[in-house]
C-alpha cells in the first residue's frame, strides 16, 4: 500500500471510529435524559395521597357505606343457603357445597363474601384514618366520623359471625370472641362521637339514628359473646322506632337487590325457601303457592316472595324482589329479641313471642322454658328472615346453648348428604397472601 | 498530415463502432422456478468476468446486450434458490438464448431477513433461529382466512391452540411454550416495522370466545412472516419481546423496466359441522314415558327398554348450516427504474354455521416505495379494514345452543323457551341473539433509508396503528312470554362499547460496515424505538326498549355509563457489535436498554444483553463433504422482557355509584388496584444451539435448535390478601419458569424431475415447560371453571390438569378419593407436522398437511355433564361397568373427564391446476389457477373422549383448557380461480 492510500484509510478509518464513538456517546446522553417521555396520566384513579384531601372525604365516607350495603346483600344471600333459610339448585358446580354446607376454603362464594366484607372493614377502618388525618382532634366529633365508626363496628360482627377465624390487615387470625370485641370497642367509641357530635351541632336525627345503630351493634355482639347483661344493657337503649335500611336502586348491577335475579324468571329461577321455612302459613315469610321451573330441568321449586323486613313486604299482598327493593338491617325489633334472648324465658320473651304471633294472625301460647326459647327463636327466624342474621343465630345456639338447628340429612334437590360446615373458612386467597397464617 | 489521410483516420475512428459492434451479440433468456415454472422477476444475470448483466422482469426475462464474443459463462442469483451458472456461445451480431431453471435453495445463507436492526442481516451471520412462512405460497395452496389459520401448523416451537370454529374468534398462540404465569405469552406483532394491536376486539362478553384483532389483516396481502422465537433473538426488541416477535412483511412491487401486473381471485367455498363430528345421546323408553306423549313425543311408537337416540341438533333445520363463504380479491403490483407499488382491495364473506354468526372483512393497502437516488429511498404503507363479527351465544353460558342440545333428554319435549332437543333455549329464540363487534382498523408506517456513504447505513421508520371498535349487544323486547334470555333482559336492552386503540412507533437503526481487514468485517449497529399506547374505551348502556325499532340507548328507560383509559409509553435503545470473519464465522455482541411507564416507581431502566456465533463451516478450507452443500453451527444467548400491562404498579382507588341512606345516589370511594412499586419486567435468558444442514444438492435440507429458557421474575398475579381491604390479585415479580425443548425441519425432494417435483417436510419439536419455583413457600395455586382441575404447582408445567377420583368405599358408597390426581400439561409437549406437495403434469399440484399433537389433557366438560346427566352411551349401556356409571356421574369427580388430547389431523388438502401459458396467453393472461381446497378436514386419531380437542370455552385464555360447549373447528371446502394479467 502506498502512503497515500494508506493516509486516506486511515482517515477514513478514524473518521469511522470518531463517529461510532460519537454514536456511543449520544445513545447514553439519551439514556440519561429520556425518562421524561415516559410520564402518563391515568383519569380514573385515585391515588393514595390524594385520600387525605378533603375534598374527597364524603365520597369516602360514600364508600364506606356503599360497601358495607353491597356486602350485607350478597351475604344474606349465601349464607342463607348454607344457614337453612334457602335451599338453591344451579348448574355453576361452586354453588352447591354452599348448600350442601360442605364449601372449603377454595369456593368462590367463601372467598366472597369474605373479600367483601374485609373491604368494607377497611374501608371503614381506613376511612377513620384519614379523616383523623384530615380533621385532627376535631373528627371526633364529626358525622362521618360516627359513620366510619358504626358501619365498621357492624362490618367487624358480621365477620365474627360468618368466619370461624379472620386476620385483620394480614395479621394472625383472630377468633369470633376477639372480633366481636373489636367491634365493641368501634361501637363504644361512635357513641362517644355521637355524643360529641350533637354538641358539634352536626344533624340531630341522623346522629340519633347512628347512636341506635352502634347500641344495637354492642347489644349484638354481647348477645354472641354470652355477654347477656351487656346485650340487654345495650339493646334497652335503642329508640323504639328506630330502623337503617340497605338501599338498593335500578341505577347499576352492584346496586341491585341481589334476591330479585335468582327468584325471577321461568328459566332463571334458582333459590327456594328452606324445608323451615315452607308452608308455615306466615304472612312475614311468603311464598308461591305451588311449585315452579327453574333453572335446572326438571327441579321445580318454592320460590320466596319479599319478605317482611323488605320495602314492599304488604300484609296482604305477596310480592317479587325488585332490584329497588331495600332491606331492613336493623331495627328497634332486633333490640327487643337481643333483650328477649339476654333475659331467658321470663315474661317479657313470652309477651314478644306473643306479640309477633298474633301480628300474623297465630294464636297465642303459654310457654315456659326450652320450649319458649325454642319458639322465640322461631319467630326471629322469620322476622328477620333473608336479612343476614340466621347464619350467626345458628352458630350462637350451638356455642352458646348447644342446640344444633343446621340442616342436616339429605339436601331435597342435590339428593346428598349435608355436610358439617358451622362457619366458614378463610379462603386460599388470604392463606395465599397471609405470612401470618 | 494531409487531408487524405485525416480522411482516412476519420473514416477508421469512424468505422471502429461498427467494427465493436460487429463483435458482439445478445443473450436473451426466461429465469423460471423449476418447481413450479413460473417465472422469477427481479434474479440477477450477470456474464461472470465482464461486469455486465440484467435484472429479470416480472415474467422472468432478461436481456443482455453487447456481449463480447465467445464462450462466456451466466450466472444467476435470486434469493431462496440455488445459484447456476450456464456455458452460452456468443455470435457476433446474433441473439442466443438461454433459458435457465432455478431449484429452490433448501438453507438460503445469504436471504435478507429482518431482526430489527438497520442495514441488510444476511441469515448466515445470525447465531439464532429464525423461520420464515413465505405466505404468498401458502395462500396457493391452501384455504386460510385468517393470519392465525395462516401461522398454524407451519413452523415448528410456535403452538396455536384455536378456541373455537365460530367464525371470527381470537385463538391462542405461544412459542416455546409459556414463559409466564401472569404476563402474556402472546408474541408482538409488527407489520413493515411497525407495532400492531393484537388480542381481543372488545366484544361483549359471549361467556367464552373473543374476537380477534388479528383477523383485521388480509393474509392474501402478506408476502411473509418471520417468527423470532425467543429471548435469545428477540434481544434487540426490548421488554417485550420474551415471548416471541413475529414480522409481518406485506407485498410490495418489483423495480426495474417498467412494469404492472394485475392479479384478481375468486373463493367460494362453505363451512359445516358434520354430524360424525356430534355425540349420540340416549334416552331409554320406559312405560312412564310411553303413558306420557306429551312430554315424550318422541317416543311414541317405541317399546319398553329401547333406547331412543339423537344426534344433537340433527332435526331441526334452524339449528344450523353450512356456512357460506365468499372471498374475493384484485391487486396491482408493478414498478419502473425508481419505484414500486402494490394496491390490494378485497372483501372477505364467511357465514358460520350457527344462524347468527358471521365474520366480514374489506381491506384496501397501498405500499408504496421510492428511490431518488442511490443514496436515499423511502417508502409508504398504508392500509385499512373493516371488519364486521356477529357472535353467537354458546360456551360458558346456559342460554347457548349447544348446552341446550347437548344436554337434552333425547325424545323429551322441553317447555319455556325450550323445545324437543333442546332444554333450555330452542334455535328460533337462540338466533335473535345479537352481538355484533364492528371495526376500522388503519395502519400506516412510513420508513426512510439514507446511505450518505456506502459503509453509513440509516433507517427512520414512523408508524401509526389505529384500531376503532364499536360493539354492540342488543336485546329486543320479548314478545313471547318467555324470556328466553332471562328476566333481566326481556323489556328490551342495548349495550354499545367504543374501544379504541392506538399505537405509536418511531423506530430508527443505524450501521456502520466496514472492512478491518481483508478478512475481517465490522458491522457495527445502534438505534432506539419508541412507542405509545393509548387505549379509550366508553360503554353505555340501556335497559328498558319501548319497541325493537328503537334500539339506541337514548331510547331506554334506564341507562348507564362507564369509561376505561389507559396509556403506556416505552423507551429502548440498543448497541450490537458483529465481526465476521472471512464471510463465514460471525461473532455477535449486544445489549439493549429499556425504560417503561409500567415499571414501578422504584425501577429506572433495565438491561438485556444478547451474544451469539455463526458458523459457516462448509465453506472451511478444511471441510470435504461432498455430499454436504451447506452446514452452518450456531449459538447464541440472549435475554428478553415482557412487561406487566398499564398501571399494575401503582395503588389506586376508584369511585362508583352507590345508593345512600336517604335513597340518593352519589359516587362513593372504592378500593381498586393494590398496585406494586418494584414491578419491573419479567427477565427471560436463552441459550440455544443448533444446526443447519443441506445435502445431496439441495434435496434434502435439516434445521434442527435445542432450546432452554429460563424466566426469572416471573409476573405472578398474587392474591392479594382480602383482609388488606383489595381483592383480587396484584402483580409480583416472583418465580422461575423454564422452557426446553428441540425444534427440527427436515425437507426432502425424493423426486426431482421436469415432469414430477415432490417435496416432504417434516417439523417437530418438543416442550417441557416447568414452574421452577414460585420464589416464596405458597401453596399451589388452584384454579378452573366448573371444577378445580388446573394448578401452578412447583416442580409441574404451568396449568397442569389434576383430577379427582371417585371409587366405591367398604360401605358401598361411592365418593371422592381423597388425594387429587396428577393428570399433565395442557399444552402440547410434542408436535410433528408432515407436509407433501407433488407438482406433476405440467400444471399440477397436490398438496397436503398432517398434524400430530400429543403429551396433554383437556377438561372434556361436555361429556361430563352428559355422564351426570345420564344420556350418554358410558352411562346407559346395561353393560357398562356399574362403579364406573357411578363414578362418572357424582359430582366432583373429574378423572374420567380430565382427558388426554392428543391427536393427529389432517389440516388442509388441496389440488391445483394452472392452465397452459400458451392457452392462457390468448386470452391475454398470464396465468390462471384452478385451486380445490379443504381446511381441518378430518380428526384421523385422538386420544379425546370428544370428537375434537382443539376446543376451548375461552379462546384466547393463557392456560385454562375446558370444552365447556364450545363449537369445534369446522370442516372448510373451497374452490378458487386466480388470474394473473
Amino acid at each position: 500500500m502506498n502512503p497515500i492510500e494508506h493516509f486516506i484509510k486511515t482517515i477514513m478509518l478514524s473518521k469511522k471510529h470518531f463517529l461510532m464513538h460519537g454514536i456511543l456517546a449520544l445513545l447514553l446522553f439519551s439514556a440519561a435524559a429520556c425518562d421524561g417521555i415516559l410520564d402518563v396520566s391515568n383519569p380514573g384513579a385515585i391515588e393514595e395521597e390524594e385520600l387525605t384531601d378533603p375534598a374527597l372525604e364524603q365520597t369516602m365516607i360514600n364508600g364506606v357505606i356503599g360497601e358495607f350495603q353491597y356486602t350485607h346483600s350478597y351475604a344474606s344471600q349465601w349464607t342463607g343457603t348454607v344457614a337453612d333459610e334457602l335451599l338453591l339448585d344451579h348448574t355453576f358446580a361452586q354453588t352447591i357445597p354452599m348448600v350442601l354446607r360442605t364449601a372449603d376454603e377454595n369456593n368462590v362464594y367463601v372467598n366472597n363474601i369474605y373479600s367483601f366484607w374485609q373491604r368494607s372493614r377497611a374501608s371503614a377502618d381506613d376511612a377513620a384514618s384519614r379523616l383523623q388525618v384530615i380533621h385532627g382532634d376535631d373528627a371526633w366529633s364529626k358525622l362521618n366520623m360516627l359513620k366510619a365508626l358504626a358501619y365498621g363496628g357492624y362490618s367487624y360482627v358480621m365477620l365474627a359471625e360468618t368466619f370461624c377465624e379472620v386476620p385483620i390487615n394480614v395479621s394472625a387470625a383472630y377468633s369470633p370472641e376477639d372480633l366481636f370485641g373489636m367491634a365493641i370497642d368501634r361501637f363504644e367509641q361512635a357513641l362517644e362521637v355521637a355524643e360529641n357530635a350533637l354538641a358539634a351541632g352536626e344533624p340531630g336525627a341522623r346522629v340519633e339514628q347512628l347512636r341506635n345503630m352502634a347500641y344495637l351493634g354492642a347489644a349484638r355482639a354481647s348477645l354472641n359473646l354470652g355477654e347477656m347483661t351487656d346485650a340487654e344493657s345495650y339493646a334497652s337503649q335503642v329508640d323504639e322506632d328506630f330502623e337503617m335500611w340497605n338501599r338498593h336502586s335500578e341505577n347499576s348491577a352492584r346496586q341491585y337487590n341481589p334476591f330479585r335475579d335468582p327468584t325471577t324468571g321461568a328459566n332463571n329461577r334458582y333459590l327456594s325457601p328452606g324445608l323451615p321455612f315452607q308452608n308455615l302459613d306466615d304472612i312475614r315469610v311468603p311464598h308461591t303457592a305451588e311449585k315452579l321451573t327453574s333453572l335446572v330441568e326438571g327441579t321445580m321449586m318454592y320460590i320466596p316472595y319479599q319478605p317482611y323486613s323488605f320495602s314492599d313486604w304488604t300484609p296482604e299482598d305477596s310480592l317479587e324482589f325488585q332490584r329497588s327493593t331495600d332491606v331492613r338491617i336493623a331495627s328497634a325489633l332486633e333490640a327487643r329479641y337481643i333483650i328477649a334472648e339476654a333475659q331467658g324465658p321470663t315474661g317479657y320473651t313470652l309477651n314478644l313471642v306473643n306479640e309477633r304471633r298474633l301480628f300474623v294472625g297465630h294464636d297465642e301460647v303459654n310457654l315456659a322454658g326450652d320450649e319458649l326459647m325454642a319458639e322465640l327463636r322461631e319467630q326471629r327466624a322469620r322476622d328477620f328472615y333473608l336479612t343476614g342474621k340466621r347464619f350467626g343465630d345458628l352458630r350462637r345456639y350451638i356455642n352458646l346453648y348447644g342446640i344444633d338447628l343446621f340442616p342436616s340429612g339429605t339436601d331435597p334437590f342435590q339428593g346428598q348428604t349435608y355436610g358439617n360446615v358451622t362457619c366458614l373458612p378463610i379462603p386460599q386467597s388470604e392463606r395465599n397472601s397471609n405470612p401470618n397464617l | 498530415m494531409n487531408y487524405k489521410k485525416l480522411l482516412f483516420v476519420c473514416i477508421f475512428l469512424a468505422a471502429m463502432p461498427l467494427a465493436a459492434l460487429a463483435q458482439t451479440g445478445e443473450i436473451r433468456g426466461t429465469v423460471t422456478d423449476a418447481t413450479s415454472g413460473d417465472g422469477l422477476a427481479g434474479a440477477n444475470v450477470i456474464v461472470r468476468g465482464l461486469n455486465i448483466g440484467a435484472a429479470t422482469n416480472i415474467d422472468g426475462e432478461y436481456t443482455i446486450a453487447n456481449v463480447p464474443a465467445g464462450t462466456r459463462t451466466i450466472e444467476v442469483r435470486y434469493l431462496g434458490f440455488q445459484t447456476r451458472s450456464v456455458a452460452v456461445e456468443v455470435i457476433a451480431g446474433e441473439v442466443v438464448t438461454a433459458d435457465i431453471r432455478l431449484a429452490e435453495s433448501q438453507l438460503s445463507m445469504d436471504e435478507v431477513i429482518i431482526t430489527g436492526t438497520a442495514g441488510d442481516t444476511r441469515r448466515r451471520t445470525v447465531g439464532n433461529a429464525i423461520s420464515r412462512v413465505n405466505a404468498a405460497d401458502v395462500m396457493d395452496r391452501v384455504s386460510n382466512n385468517t393470519v392465525t389459520e395462516l401461522l398454524q401448523s407451519k413452523t415448528p416451537g410456535l403452538t396455536l391452540v384455536p378456541g373455537s370454529g365460530t367464525a371470527g374468534t381470537a385463538a391462542n398462540m405461544r412459542i416455546r411454550g409459556a414463559g409466564s404465569l401472569s404476563g402474556s405469552n402472546q408474541p408482538i406483532f409488527y407489520v413493515d416495522g411497525v407495532r400492531i394491536q393484537t388480542g381481543g376486539q372488545g366484544n361483549f362478553t359471549v361467556y367464552g370466545q373473543n374476537t380477534s384483532a388479528l383477523d383485521a389483516i388480509n393474509p392474501s396481502d402478506i408476502a411473509s412472516i418471520e417468527v423470532i422465537k425467543g429471548p435469545a433473538a428477540a434481544t434487540i426488541y426490548g421488554a417485550n419481546a420474551a415471548s416471541g416477535v413475529i414480522n409481518i412483511t406485506t407485498k410490495q412491487g418489483s423495480m426495474g423496466e417498467p412494469n404492472i401486473n394485475w392479479n384478481a381471485r375468486v373463493e367460494r367455498g362453505y363451512t359445516s359441522w358434520p354430524e360424525s363430528w356430534r355425540p349420540t345421546n340416549y334416552a331409554l323408553v320406559t312405560q312412564d314415558r310411553l303413558d306420557n306423549p306429551d312430554l315424550w313425543p318422541s317416543m311414541v311408537g317405541m317399546q319398553v327398554g329401547e333406547f331412543y337416540e339423537h344426534v344433537p341438533m340433527s332435526d331441526n333445520p334452524d339449528a344450523l348450516r353450512n356456512g357460506l363463504m365468499n372471498k374475493y380479491s384484485l391487486s396491482v403490483r408493478g414498478g419502473g427504474p425508481q419505484y414500486s407499488f402494490f394496491v390490494s382491495g378485497s372483501r372477505d364473506e364467511e357465514d358460520g354455521v350457527f344462524y347468527n354468526n358471521y365474520s366480514n372483512r374489506s381491506s384496501v393497502r397501498g405500499n408504496f416505495r421510492f428511490f431518488p437516488s442511490e443514496q436515499l429511498d423511502f417508502s409508504v404503507n398504508a392500509s385499512y379494514a373493516n371488519n364486521h363479527v356477529r357472535l353467537p351465544l354458546n360456551d360458558n353460558i346456559a342460554y347457548g345452543l349447544i348446552i341446550s342440545s347437548w344436554l337434552a333428554v333425547p325424545g323429551r319435549q322441553y317447555t319455556g323457551a325450550g323445545d324437543v332437543g333442546f332444554f333450555t333455549v330452542a334455535p328460533q329464540y337462540a338466533n335473535t341473539y345479537n352481538n355484533q363487534t364492528r371495526s376500522d382498523r388503519f395502519n400506516i408506517s412510513s420508513t426512510v433509508n439514507y446511505r450518505p456513504f456506502e459503509w453509513f447505513h440509516n433507517r427512520l421508520q414512523v408508524g401509526v396503528d389505529n384500531n376503532a371498535r364499536r360493539a354492540q349487544l342488543f336485546y329486543a323486547p320479548d314478545q313471547t312470554g318467555l324470556a328466553p334470555f332471562g328476566v333481566n333482559v326481556a323489556n328490551g336492552y342495548i349495550a354499545i362499547a367504543s374501544p379504541k386503540t392506538s399505537i405509536y412507533s418511531v423506530d430508527y437503526g443505524g450501521s456502520l460496515q466496514f472492512d478491518l481487514n481483508e478478512q475481517i468485517r465490522s458491522d457495527f449497529s445502534f438505534g432506539f424505538q419508541f412507542e405509545a399506547v393509548d387505549f379509550q374505551n366508553a360503554t353505555a348502556t340501556g335497559e328498558g326498549l319501548g319497541s325493537e325499532a328503537a334500539r339506541l340507548v337514548g331510547n331506554a328507560a334506564v341507562t348507564s355509563g362507564s369509561e376505561a383509559f389507559s396509556e403506556t409509553r416505552s423507551f429502548g435503545m440498543y448497541v450490537q457489535e458483529q465481526i465476521g470473519w472471512e464471510d463465514r464465522l460471525f461473532v455477535t455482541a449486544a445489549v439493549r436498554m429499556d425504560n417503561n411507564s409500567v415499571f414501578g416507581t422504584e425501577i429506572n431502566r433495565v438491561f438485556y444483553p444478547k451474544a451469539s456465533v455463526s458458523y459457516v463451516i462448509s465453506e472451511a478450507p478444511f471441510f470435504e463433504v461432498p455430499e454436504v452443500d451447506e452446514l452452518r453451527l450456531r449459538a447464541a444467548w440472549g435475554q428478553a422482557g415482557n412487561a406487566p400491562g398499564a398501571y399494575a404498579a401503582v395503588r389506586t382507588y376508584t369511585t362508583l355509584i352507590r345508593t345512600m341512606e336517604d335513597g340518593s345516589t352519589q359516587p362513593a370511594l372504592r378500593y381498586s388496584s393494590f398496585g406494586n412499586p418494584d414491578l419491573v419486567a419479567e427477565r427471560s435468558s436463552e441459550l440455544e444451539i443448533g444446526f443447519d444442514l443441506s445435502m445431496f444438492r439441495d434435496r434434502l435440507g435439516l434445521e434442527f435448535t435445542y432450546y432452554n429458557s429460563t424466566t426469572r421474575d416471573a409476573i405472578m398475579g398474587v392474591s392479594v390478601a382480602p383482609s388488606t381491604g383489595f381483592a383480587g390479585s396484584t402483580l409480583e415479580n416472583l418465580g422461575e419458569i423454564n422452557n426446553r425443548g428441540i425444534e427440527a425441519m427436515l425437507s426432502v425432494v425424493p423426486v426431482a424431475l421436469n415432469s414430477v417435483h415432490w417435496r416432504n417436510t417434516f417439523a417437530f419439536s418438543t416442550n417441557r415447560n416447568e414452574l421452577v419455583a414460585f420464589g416464596d413457600d405458597r401453596d399451589p395455586m388452584i384454579f378452573g371453571i366448573y371444577h378445580p382441575v388446573q394448578r401452578y404447582q412447583e416442580g409441574k408445567p404451568l396449568g397442569a390438569f389434576w383430577s379427582q377420583r371417585a371409587s366405591r368405599g367398604e360401605d358401598g358408597v361411592m365418593r371422592l378419593e381423597p388425594d387429587d390426581i396428577y393428570m399433565g400439561p395442557s399444552l402440547p409437549t410434542r408436535e410433528l407436522r408432515y407436509s407433501t406437495e407433488v407438482n406433476f403434469l405440467n400444471g399440477f399440484r397436490f398438496f397436503a398437511l398432517f398434524d400430530y399433537q400429543g403429551g396433554h389433557y383437556q377438561f372434556n366438560v361436555k361429556d361430563m355433564r352428559r355422564d351426570r346427566a345420564r344420556i350418554s352411551w358410558e352411562t346407559v349401556n346395561p353393560e357398562a361397568d356399574p362403579d364406573e356409571v357411578a363414578a362418572r356421574a357424582l359430582w366432583a369427580q373429574t378423572y374420567h373427564h380430565v382427558q388426554p388430547a392428543d391427536f393427529i389431523k389432517l389440516r388442509d388438502i388441496s389440488l391445483s391446476y394452472t392452465l397452459p401459458a400458451n392457452f392462457v396467453n390468448q386470452l391475454g393472461l398470464n396465468r390462471a389457477t384452478f385451486t380445490l381446497a379443504a381446511n381441518n378436514v378430518a380428526v384421523l386419531w385422538t386420544r379425546y373422549g370428544g370428537h375434537d380437542p382443539e376446543i376451548n370455552f375461552h379462546g384466547d385464555a393463557t392456560f385454562s383448557r375446558v370444552d365447556s360447549w364450545t363449537a369445534p373447528n369446522f370442516r372448510r371446502i373451497t374452490g378458487s380461480l386466480s388470474i394473473d394479467f
